[in-house]
């Protein structure tokens, strides 16, 4: 038997990096849950975020944000109101952010959508937004490299997000 | 169109407290996203003093302004978009020429919100 997972080092769970002695003996099925189960809870834990703030105040920031936005013109020039799809699927994209990511900073954008913005000093930026619709619309300044464009979501981080948010500390 | 000194400094009025950020003084993306009809409000502002330059902020609406994001034209330009000048009311101007790609326009209000200048009130 064999697994093959593609693991990014900068956030690659212990569950998945054990040797293969360890993970894949008589018992496999049962060891292998155990310690994946094991794995995801510690990926989920707020406290064991060691970057940035924990779970609970991102999802508590996230809420202010629909609280403020969810109504319209809430910028005074006409935005569009974060609905509640918007909201129901920013709050699935913090919680399933690996607790190696620092939590980003959350805003809305006038065209009703909620955006997460990591950066690190005035020239490593990488922006996401989402509205409820299963696309992740993202931009990014990496010193002099800029890029753009849009990724599917649904029930995972699409890869090239987390490459993106991991070159902002790069 | 006629076309505004690169040196000019144009004010992005903020109403909402989700579009800055007073821990390190800056500006928030957000605030240079336009809205859908793809014509983002600003006014311009040189050589004006800054009660006069708050004063416009506070006639346009029945808020009152938190803050304002200060950027000269030059940043505009040099993001590829343009300044169209209407006057409506006095000072006013639009940013302009933004491009279709909603990822487009995000990169573009980055670069903005990077070279704009938080002045609280």
């Amino acid at each position: 038997m064999s697994v093959a997972v593609q693991c990014q080092d900068f956030y690659c769970p212990v569950f998945l990096t054990g040797t293969r002695g360890e993970m894949f003996g008589q018992d496999t099925p049962k060891k292998f849950i155990s310690i994946l189960l094991n794995g995801i809870m510690e990926f989920r834990r707020p406290e064991t975020m060691t970057l940035g703030l924990p779970l609970e105040e991102a999802l508590f920031s996230l809420g202010e944000t629909f609280n403020e936005c969810s109504i319209s013109d809430w910028d005074g020039y006409g935005a569009l109101p974060v609905n509640e799809d918007a909201f129901a699927e920013a709050k699935k994209f913090v919680e399933l952010l690996p607790s190696s990511i620092k939590i980003p900073d959350i805003m809305a954008e006038p065209i009703g959508e909620i955006a997460f913005e990591w950066r690190k000093g005035k020239n490593r930026i990488f922006v996401i937004s989402l509205g409820g619709r299963q696309q992740i619309t993202y931009a990014g300044i990496f010193g002099g490299n800029k890029i753009h464009g849009t990724e599917y979501f649904e029930d995972s981080l699409p890869i090239n997000i987390l490459n993106n948010i991991s070159r902002v500390y790069s | 169109m006629e076309r505004l000194d690169r040196t000019e400094t144009l004010a992005r009025y903020l109403y909402s407290k989700n579009q800055y950020r007073p821990s390190d003084n800056s500006v928030k993306h957000n605030a240079f996203i336009p809205p859908p009809n793809k014509q983002l409000s600003v006014f311009r502002i040189t050589a004006l003093l800054e009660n006069e330059i708050w004063r416009i902020g506070d006639s346009l609406s029945d808020r009152t302004p938190l803050g304002r994001a200060d950027i000269q034209a030059e940043s505009v330009y040099d993001a590829d978009l343009l300044i169209f000048l209407d006057d409506i009311p006095p000072r006013h101007a639009n940013i302009i020429n933004w491009p279709e790609e909603q990822s487009a326009i995000k990169l573009k209000a980055i670069e903005l919100a990077q070279k704009a200048r938080l002045e609280l009130k």
